[in-house]
């Protein structure tokens, strides 16, 4: 039973499904979808001045890239090698994350019960603003 | 901010290019208090490190000001 209902409670006790090893993908996604995207812009410049720093931003990627593949490889979180593994991994994963996010939909009900919705209301915006 | 040197299509790309690493910089730092695993952290900190001097790097090029390390082009 919680004592109080100020956010600082409620953050620190609610589940953290974020583990290592998500964490991990994440960042491998992050620097997927960098790399792919600076050379797409690579393709497309004109201006030397772009092209040298995209180029060498990719290759810090792609260097980026490769140490943390070895990282992932190194903790069995990454397994290019033996994909009948690697799925197995992921269906664990999955069955994981689901889980850990129904333990955490349940702690969020029960906050809310106990210390109200929080009351959204109407958008807040100004239309205004972004009319030119 | 106009840039004539550089063209429609580029600054476009550039634009892409700064939010996500802006987003990439601003993650890892916020999931830096999150991993329990050392190393995982070292790769989050350098992460964020080359995510932010690439930001500012694009920065440059869409000011038409210097870049860092580098003369005036």
């Amino acid at each position: 039973m919680r004592q109080t209902g100020n956010m600082m409670n409620y953050n620190s006790m609610q589940p953290k499904p974020l583990n290592d090893q998500l964490i991990a993908s994440d960042l491998l996604s992050s620097v997927k979808a960098s790399i792919k995207t600076t050379a797409t812009a690579l393709t497309e410049t004109a201006t030397p001045e772009v092209r040298r720093t995209l180029e060498q931003q990719l290759q810090q990627g792609l260097n980026f890239h490769q140490q943390l593949i070895n990282f992932m490889m190194q903790k069995g979180w990454y397994k290019p090698y033996d994909v009948q593994a690697m799925i197995q991994g992921d269906l664990q994963q999955t069955q994981q994350v689901h889980q850990q996010l129904g333990e955490s939909m349940q702690y969020h009900q029960q906050y809310n019960q106990q210390y109200g919705q929080p009351q959204y209301g109407q958008p807040q915006y100004n239309q205004q603003q972004y009319r030119q | 901010m106009h840039n004539r040197r550089l063209a429609p299509h580029e600054m476009l790309d550039l634009h892409e290019l700064i939010g996500m690493k802006n987003v990439c910089a601003a993650k890892s730092a916020a999931m830096m208090n999150m991993v329990t695993d050392p190393q995982l952290r070292q790769f989050l900190q350098q992460e964020m490190q080359t995510a932010t001097q690439q930001a500012h790097q694009i920065q440059s090029l869409l000011s038409g000001g210097t870049t860092p390390g580098g003369g005036r082009y």
